[in-house]
């Protein structure tokens, strides 16, 4: 079930991409934990460590780890219609 | 059939659209998101009535006035756009729309440098967006490839945060806003290279370096990051086939935002207009909903 997920999301605060991907979640009633990797920078490492690279968003859903806002890997990852 | 079709979801569609709306045309908005580039700008004091407002607070606020208007953008990607008997098809990746008009305001992106080690190092120290990922480089020496406003906002942005910052710039001299050049001139962490091109990105996993020639002779610079601010590509593909463009793949558009063929209007970063601003962009989208609304007129 999609609600069940664990789903984390890697963010900036100034980065449209991230908002478009919280609003993305809220709409899709998905609960996430934000990481703000701007303001921690254990955090950060943390997201560079797991990714592989520093681009922000990064979502980490049930483990499986996506760049970007890319859609239609989250929906895939979250099992939506 | 739709009266009108925009495709493209910036300021100049969003303008459009709110027109179109209290003109109460029959229309639909076509955008792969909102806000389009004017979302990366993570500051902008040109746009009046706003002294300082930030290109993702500004893109919310299109977003309200679009949801008042009652006007519900249908987010596709525009394939192409083909000439039909009665007007034009839309052909997204979900649907096929007719329409009597169509107004392409679909925006440009960002441009590459197509040097060795942009692709291998994309993400991995190599960026387009600033706004987005500029606090991941906190305390490190940076690199911002490009003088003009994308790449002046990048190095104010990067003032607060990273060690060092290389502006590089092609040409003789910083092409932006002069009161953001002055700001950047004054700054101590930042070096500014005239005449300068990126070669070469070096690095194995991330970053770690650029190679430059200055006046023609190479230096390799040690940076974590490289941010890629120049010029941008029109988003022109889906009516490349239609309309005239110039050299540039930019759409020639006349005074009224009309292209080359009937009824295909545009306006903002995806045409000739020289001026790639968001003001600009906006001013066109009003101006466009009047020529559309007389051409439609004439048609009946």
């Amino acid at each position: 079930m999609a609600a069940k997920s664990k789903v984390v999301i890697y963010t900036t605060p100034t980065c449209p991409y991230c908002n478009m991907a919280k609003h993305y979640f809220k709409d899709n009633k998905v609960e996430y934990e934000e990481k703000n990797v701007a303001a921690d920078r254990a955090l950060a490492e943390e997201m560079i460590h797991k990714s592989g690279q520093m681009g922000v968003p990064v979502m980490d859903i049930d483990g499986k780890i996506i760049v970007g806002f890319d859609q239609a890997e989250i929906k895939k990852a979250l099992n939506l219609k | 059939m739709y009266e009108l079709v925009i495709i493209g979801g910036g300021p100049g569609g969003i303008t459009a659209a709110i027109y179109a709306a209290r003109k109460k045309m029959n229309f639909a908005l076509i955008a792969k998101d909102l806000g389009g580039r004017t979302g990366l700008v993570p500051e902008i004091q040109n746009y009046p009535g706003f002294q300082t407002i930030s290109g993702l607070e500004l893109t919310d606020r299109f977003k309200h006035q679009l949801d008042e208007l009652k006007v519900v953008p249908k987010f596709e990607e525009v394939l192409k756009v083909e000439k039909a008997k009665d007007g034009f098809v839309v052909k997204t990746d979900k649907n096929s729309y007719e329409a009597m008009t169509v107004l392409v305001a679909s925006g440009a992106r960002h441009g590459k440098l197509n040097v060795p080690g942009e692709e291998k190092l994309n993400n991995k120290g190599v960026t387009y967006c600033a706004t987005c990922d500029a606090p991941l480089f906190a305390d490190k020496d940076v690199a911002i490839v490009g003088s003009g406003g994308p790449g002046l906002n990048a190095a104010l942005m990067l003032m607060r945060i990273a060690k060092k910052i290389y502006l590089v710039e092609r040409g003789p001299e910083l092409r932006g806003d002069k009161m953001l050049c002055e700001k950047i001139v004054c700054e101590p962490k930042v070096t500014i290279l005239t005449n300068t091109r990126v070669k070469e990105i070096l690095g194995e996993k991330f970053v770690s370096g650029i190679v430059v020639t200055k006046d023609g002779t190479p230096e390799e610079i040690p940076v974590q990051g490289i941010f890629i601010e120049i010029s941008y590509t029109p988003n022109s593909e889906f009516v490349a086939h239609l309309v005239k463009l110039n050299k540039r793949y930019e759409i020639i558009i006349d005074d009224n935002c009309k292209t080359s063929v009937d009824g295909l209007y545009a306006v903002g970063d995806v045409t000739n207009v020289p001026q790639k601003q968001i003001v600009v962009a906006a001013g066109d989208g009003a101006k466009v909903i009047w020529a559309i609304f007389d051409y439609l007129h004439r048609q009946k």
